[in-house]
Order: structure tokens, then sequence, then C-alpha cells
């Protein structure tokens, strides 16, 4: 007995030791990962900025500043990986759907306060969805709530057509906000948690986009918000002082704020994040090599990270050029030299592709669709140059994207164009994509063109970029090949009602067929991000957001 | 025997600037027998002469000349014996590293697949497209001689036309030129040229009048005559307002000369020599608003060469290769010095009062 007794003063102590050797391992551990808070970021880009209207931002970049500043029913959390594409309950504490899948009814917290001291309801989310709808603002994110195959909020078409400005299918009373739907859709969650659709303050203008940012006209709840938007010059975003931790108020927020300096020169814009003048920029095709031998690959100042985006040369069929005309469409397929064309952005730039679905979307396939072969493409073109005359748009802000456009210049000559007709038009940053988005433009094709995966759904690739119907818009497309087939219209609506694993199938395969049997476009490429930090960004800090194929700016600490 | 005073002929018909030169027998005293007619220099003649005493204006002038030859005549053949031209682009041979997508250095032998033939690179490669860097200077200097000389022929033609018409008529004319003058001068420039680059720039770049000129030249050469023509309109006024007032023109006027006679006879003439040493002058610096614009991105764009462009790609490059800001730099410099020099020596020759 005696015996026992000491045995289990032995093993209290032991078991009281390993206690307190583990809290103090667990203590070490958190202090090695605590981050310092407080200091600027400034990030550095070259080319024009983006827009910064929540219902009209649209390129990646501009969705990286809307992570860091929106508040949204659900959100995708502060993390690397799957778990980054997770959708949790942010302003909203849960939801509810109808039996019948088209009424979803969400529960607004409180606490959520906009930077100017608002209180964010459900009336905020309601504003959103009718400024995305609205005929006059014309936003990029109208036609994810109006199609009739996939999304469609109820009332949201008639005010996309400009007969009213109130969507009739959405109810904001109280705390809840009720939106119904014109037929079930699966992707609902995964739409209403792009950025199109955040708290926003109703002092925003419904028809007038917000370009000049002061510091209180286009407040936000989220972690940030924007006290100065200069375009082409300098957005600056600052904590939000009302962002305090509570229910649905966990993102991190470790900066005091970020700087983006836009249209800076590509090289001077690396060289002085190599001098620590800047904390992040885009390094030089021809820099990508030596600092990736210099600092290593994901280690501390160079980072690459595959983006789910795919490169393409959308060809306008809305035009004559390329109207009724699949056999130049093939040709230009068959004759663009894919490799040469990746090889101008550097290592770790991507690699040459095909089709629609890079790797990084559900349903994707390893296969390519078109080798290049100089004799089959001039047989298709021949007789189907029409006029022979072809607008290029391209891009100016680096001499990735200038040579780029120089390749496709010689491949169109190798085909059959002659150089004096072959008109190319340089446009700065993202401008290039809104020329393209208007339905008027003269543009017949455009180089240095992509497109990012808005949510984890092949919807958003093949619907979205090449149904016609009725979601093509006077400005603001993103169906830059301006494809309206009714054939492959009801192929795209088809797909869009399946769900499960059968639904990526269908998806990958028509992915596969439109781009073969219809080629709108001639894809070129996947993507790697790549980027170099200044020595004052802590490497254990980044996280890389898969959802917005970006570094969190929100999670990043300076040491 | 005495010397007798010799006679003195002035030559009557020399015109402007005549002087007056006795040439004779070295030796003795010449004799009525064995003097030979007293000739008079032109005016020509005379500038010919100062000019050619100007060692340096004469090796500009070569230089010029060689320049032109070598932009107009030695580029295509250059091109017909190197075997590719300056716009191809050899990207995934060895003119680029695939790599770090460094151009290649000078004399670096690559695989022409346009040829299926092997060609050199002289001076290397020009940028990541592997095009050549010894083609696109030598088409280079026709870019930059073109829309120089004929930007410089514009703006004379205007500036010489309106000038004289300011300067000789006055009133109303005068006027009205005057005020175009001063809105020309006050008309920001280079905010219409990125205007205009933004807009229409690359369909008038397309204007090359059936392939004569490279494209982007009849652009920028359109622009600089527009808005290039005030300063030698000025100064032809200037110089105008002060012959009209001469007894020549006072004794045509007199006889009953007409004004397109007078202009034509008595004004046009005194307007030469200002006119050959401003257009010098003004072409140096075309040369280097072409470079500037070209650099800017604004000017002429790829992939017609052109020393502006050329250097633009260089900064990329200027650890591992300087070289390639070397060549362009220094045709500019060399032409841009080449042409002031020439213009200096010119303004000298056809100065009377010039000392030498």
């Amino acid at each position: 007995m005696h015996r026992r007794q000491w045995l289990a003063v032995m093993m209290i102590v032991a078991g009281a030791s390993l206690l307190i050797a583990a809290s103090f391992a667990s203590a070490s551990t958190s202090s090695g990962k605590a981050l310092k808070k407080g200091g600027i970021f400034r990030y550095g880009l070259v080319g024009a900025s983006t827009q910064v209207d929540p219902q009209l931002a649209y390129v990646t970049t501009a969705w990286s500043l809307e992570y860091a500043t929106a508040a949204k029913l659900y959100n995708y959390p502060d993390k690397k990986g799957p778990a980054g594409s997770k959708l949790l309950p942010e302003v909203a504490s849960k939801f509810t759907v109808s039996n019948n899948g088209r009424v979803y009814t969400f529960t607004i917290r409180p606490g959520f306060v906009f930077s100017d001291g608002t209180k964010v309801t459900a009336k905020n989310f309601k504003y959103a969805i009718e400024r995305t709808a609205n005929h006059d603002l014309a936003s990029p994110g109208a036609p994810f709530i109006i199609d009739p195959s996939g999304t469609n909020i109820v009332g949201a078409k008639a005010v996309n057509d400009g007969k009213t400005t109130h969507v009739s299918g959405v109810v904001a009373k109280g705390n809840k906000l009720t939106i119904r739907l014109a037929k079930a859709d699966g992707t609902f969650m995964a739409k209403i948690t792009m950025p199109f659709f955040q708290a926003t303050s109703t002092k925003v203008p419904l028809t007038k986009e917000v370009v000049n940012v002061t510091k209180t006209n286009l407040p936000s709840a989220g972690p940030y918000y924007m006290v100065r938007n200069d375009p082409d010059r300098l957005t600056q975003l600052r904590l939000n002082p009302h962002y305090k931790s509570g229910p649905g108020r966990t993102r991190p927020h470790n900066l005091a704020g970020v700087d983006v300096s836009w249209n800076l020169n590509e090289q001077t814009a690396f060289n002085q994040t190599l001098a620590n003048q800047l904390d992040e920029s885009v390094p030089p095709a021809a820099e990508v090599q030596g600092v990736a031998g210099k600092y290593g690959v994901n280690k501390s100042r160079f980072w690459t990270q595959p983006v789910n985006c795919t490169g393409y040369l959308p060809m306008n069929v809305s035009r004559s050029l390329f109207k009724g005309n699949l056999n130049l469409r093939k040709a230009i397929n068959y004759v663009i030299n894919r490799k040469d064309y990746v090889s101008q952005a550097g290592p770790y730039a991507g690699q040459p592709w095909t089709h629609l679905f890079n790797p990084g979307v559900p349903g994707w396939k390893n296969v390519t669709l078109y080798k290049k072969n100089l004799a089959t493409a001039k047989k298709l073109a021949k007789g189907h140059f029409k006029s022979g005359k072809i607008n290029v748009g391209y891009r100016t802000n680096s001499a990735s994207n200038i040579a780029q456009s120089q390749i496709v210049r010689r491949d169109l000559i190798s085909l059959g164009f002659k150089p004096g007709d072959i008109t190319m038009k340089g446009f700065s940053g993202a401008d290039l994509y809104d020329a393209m988005g208007h339905r008027n433009t003269d543009l017949d094709m455009g180089t240095n063109m992509g497109w990012c995966s808005d949510y984890p759904d092949p919807y958003d690739w093949v619907n979205i970029l090449l149904h016609g119907g009725s979601s093509i818009q006077a400005e603001n497309n993103v169906n830059y090949s301006y494809f309206n087939d009714p054939k492959w219209n009801k192929k795209m609506e088809s797909a869009a009602r399946l769900v499960g694993p059968n639904r990526l199938k269908v998806y990958g395969q028509l992915d596969l067929d439109v781009m073969s049997q219809a080629a709108p476009m001639a894809v070129e490429r996947t993507y790697n991000n790549r980027y170099i930090f200044s020595n004052k960004v802590n490497p254990q800090s980044l996280v890389y957001q898969g959802i917005y194929q970006d570094f969190d700016w929100a999670a990043i600490a300076l040491k | 025997m005495a010397q007798k005073e010799q006679e003195i002929l002035v030559s009557s018909g020399a015109g402007l600037g005549a002087a007056v030169g006795v040439e004779g027998e070295g030796g003795g005293a010449p004799s009525y027998d064995d003097t030979e007619a007293v000739r008079a220099r032109g005016y020509w003649e005379l500038v010919w002469r100062r000019f050619r005493r100007d060692k340096v204006a004469i090796a500009s002038g070569i230089f010029i000349i060689l320049l032109i030859l070598v932009a107009f005549v030695g580029a295509p053949i250059a091109k017909h014996f190197i075997g590719h031209g300056p716009d191809d682009i050899f990207t995934g041979t060895a003119a680029v590293d695939s790599v770090s997508l460094l151009p290649a250095n000078p004399w670096t032998h690559i695989d022409n697949y346009y040829t299926n033939k092997q060609d050199v690179l002289v001076l290397g490669a020009a940028n990541r497209l592997g095009q050549d860097e010894f083609l696109r200077l030598l088409y280079g200097a026709r870019v930059s001689l073109e829309v120089a000389l004929l930007s410089t022929f514009g703006v004379m033609v205007i500036g010489v036309i309106l000038g004289s018409i300011a300067g000789y008529f006055r009133g109303w004319s005068d006027t009205i030129i005057s005020r175009i003058t001063e809105v020309t001068m006050a008309f920001p420039l280079l905010l219409f040229i990125v205007a205009l680059a933004a807009t229409v720039g690359p369909q008038l770049d397309n204007i090359t009048f059936g392939g004569v000129f490279p494209n982007g030249v009849v652009t920028l050469v359109l622009i600089f005559t527009i808005f290039g023509w005030f300063y030698p309109a000025r100064i032809m006024r200037a110089q105008v307002l002060s012959i009209r007032e001469k007894e020549y023109i006072e004794a045509a006027r007199m006889i009953g000369a007409s004004d397109s006679r007078i202009i034509k006879s008595h004004v046009l003439p005194h307007l030469i020599a200002p006119m050959i040493v401003y257009s010098t002058l003004i072409v140096a610096s075309y040369v280097l608003f072409e470079a500037g614009l070209s650099f800017l991105g604004l000017g002429i764009k790829p992939p017609t060469a052109s020393w502006g462009n050329l250097l633009s790609d260089a900064p990329q490059y200027y650890t591992t290769r300087p070289l390639l800001m070397v060549w362009p730099g220094l045709a500019v410099l060399l032409t841009t010095l080449a042409f002031n020099l020439l213009g200096d020596g010119l303004r000298d020759s056809f100065d009377p009062r010039s000392s030498n």
C-alpha cells in the first residue's frame, strides 16, 4: 500500500512535469509564431490601377484589395491550401434554405461596423445586390445573378434591364436577409461570397462608380478600409477602427495599412523591393532566375505559387473577321507557338496549355488539343482571311507582355496576315480588359489576357466566359469572345443543372468540346504568380489564399 | 620698270556678298599683257572656301553622308548577306538564353529556322526575342533619319512660307499668322502625343504609303511638322521684316516688280543661308526627339526598329549586357553631334564676317 502511494505520488509528479513542460513548449511555439503588429506594407505594381468600387472591381489585384476590406455574408478563411476554400460564416451567423432550394434566409450578426461608424445591417447586403444588378452601373457581377441557367435572383433581371432599381426578390427586414431565386442553384453560396455582394454602405451612390476615394466616401466593414485612391498613382488601405474581435470578426489584421503604388516601372519596382524601399513587387522575367538562385524558392524573399488562372487570346466573334469563321479561329489555335509565348514570361511562369480548365479547375483534363502545325493552320486559314485586317490588343505594362504580343504578331504573319494589316494596340495595366469588355470594341483579338477562378466551380469558366444569351452588356463584359451560339448555350445550361461528380465530368468534356469544335479563343498557358518581397516582410505571415490567387494582405506581418 | 597701278575689277554679277579678288602670277609684277582676267568669287564659292577650312564640319558632313548610305543602302545589303531581317524573332535558339532570357553576346551563331541555315548575330541579340542588334541599329538609323529629315523639310516649308507671308505683307496676315504661331507654341505637344498614341496612334502607325516608310514614321513626321513649324516661321518672319526694308527691294518695287517676283527673286535667296543652318540644327533635335518618344513607348513601336526602342529594351540588361545600351546610345550621340557640328560650320561659312 505504502509502495503504491509512493508510486501514485511519482505518477502525479511525472504527470505534472509533463503538463508544465507541455505548457512551456506551447508557450514557446506560440511566441515563435507571434506576428508583429503595425507598419505599412508597400506594394508596387506596373500598369494602370484597377477599379476599386466594390461592385465593379473585378481583376485579381482588385479582389486582393476587396478581400482585405470586405465583410461578406460568408467568407473564405485566411488560410492556404484547401482550408482556405471552405466557406465560413462571417457577417451572417447562419442561413436557412427553403425546401425547394429557392429561398435563402440569412441571419445578420450584430457587431460589424463600417469604417465610418455605421452599423452593418441586412439592408447593406440588399443594397450590394441592387448595385450589382443596376443597369447604369453595369457591374461585371450582374451576369452572376441574372443567369436563367444558373443563379437568377428574382427581380434582378428587371433591374439590370433598367426597368426598376429595387430587386424584388431580396428583402431586408430587421436582422434577416431573404433572397429568393427563380430556381434552385447549388452554386449560389459560392456566388454570393464574391466581393460584389459584400456589405455596401448606402452612402455609395447607386448608379455611379466610386473612382477617387477620400477617407469617407467608400466605407467598408472588413479589417481594413480604403482611405485614398488616386487612380494610376496610389491606393491606401488602413485599419478599420471599428473592426474589433468578436463573433465572425476573426480575420487577421496585422498591418497598420497597405500602400499600393501603381504605374511603376517594372525594373524600378523590382530594384526598390531588393533595396527594401517597397515590400512586394513582381520581378521582371529576366530577373526571376537570379532571385530564385539567390533567395531560394518559397523560402525567404522569392515566392512562386500556381494560380487558378488560364491565359488565352479571345477572338471576338461579334466582329466580321472571326464571325462565322471557325476555320480561321482553329487556324490561329494551330499557329500560335505556345512554348515561345510562355518562355517570354521567364522561369516559373507556367506552362503551355490549350483548353480552359487549368489543373486548379474542378473537372480539368490533362490533354493537348492543338499542337503547333503551320501546314494545318495555313490549310484551314486559306480563303478565310476576309478583309485580311486584324486589330490586336496587347498590354504594355511589362517587357514580357510586349514580347508575347510580338510572338503572336509573328505567328499571325506566318499564318498569312500581311504585316501592314495587323494593327497592334497597346493598353496599360488592366485597360485591355475594359476595352475588350466594351460590346462595340474595335479589337478582334487580345493578347496577354487571362481568366482566374472567381469561385471553385467550372460554371465560372464555361458559362461565364462563353455563354452568350442575355448576359452580354454594353460594357464590362467578360465574355471577351462575344461567343453566343444557341447550340453551345444549351449545352452550358444543361451542364449548369447537374450536381456532384457528373457535373464536373460533363463540364470537363464540354471544355474540350467547345475549345476544339468552336474555338472561340486560343488558350495559351497556365500561370504561376511570382513575387519578390523586401527583407522587412515576415515570411511566416505569407498566406497564399488560393481563392483570391494572391498573398493575403490582411494576414501579412512585417518583421 | 615701275609697277603700274593694278586695275581692280569688280564683278557686278556676283550677287549677295560679292567679294573682290585679284589673282596674279607669283613672281614679278604683272604687266597688262601677262595679267589674267581678274575673277571675282561667287557667293557660294566663298561659302565653300570658308566651310572647307572647318575640318570638324567636313568630318561631320562625311559622317552624315556615310550614315545615310549605311541606313538606306547598307542596311538592305547587310540584311541580304546576313540572311535574316531586323524584325525576325529567334526565340528557342542560341540568340536568347531560354531560362534567363538574356540576349546573346556579339558574334553568336544561331540556327535560322526561317531558312534552315546558320546565321551570325554580329552585335548579338537586341532583346529577349532574339532580334538582331546590328540590323536593328542599321534599320533604326533609317527610321531616325527619315523622321528627322522629313520633319525638318516639313517644318521648313511651312515655316518659310508662313514666315515670309507674315514678314513681307505684315498687316492682318501678320497678325493672323503670329497668333496661330503663338497658339502652336503654347500647345502641350507631349500630352497630345500621349493622347494620340492611346487613341488613333495604332491606325496612324499603319500608314506606310505602301511600305515606303516603316510603321510609325509618317505619324511622327506629321506630328513634328504640324507642331514644329512655328520656330522657323518666327525666324523667317524676322529675317523678311528686315529684308523688305532694304533698298534693292525698294528699287524692285519702283520698277514695278510684283510681290511674288520680289519674294521669289529678292527675298527668298536671302533666306537660304538661315534655312540651311537652322535645318541642320533641328535635324539633330528631331533625332533626339524621336529617340526619346520611342524610348517612352510613344514613338516608333516594336517590331519596327528605332534607336529609341533599342534603348528602351536595354536597361533591363544593363548589368549583364551593357553593350546593348552603348550601341544605340552611341548612334544617337554621334548623329546629333554630327548634325550640330555641321550646323555650326555652315553658320560660320555663311557669315561673311567670319574671321576665317
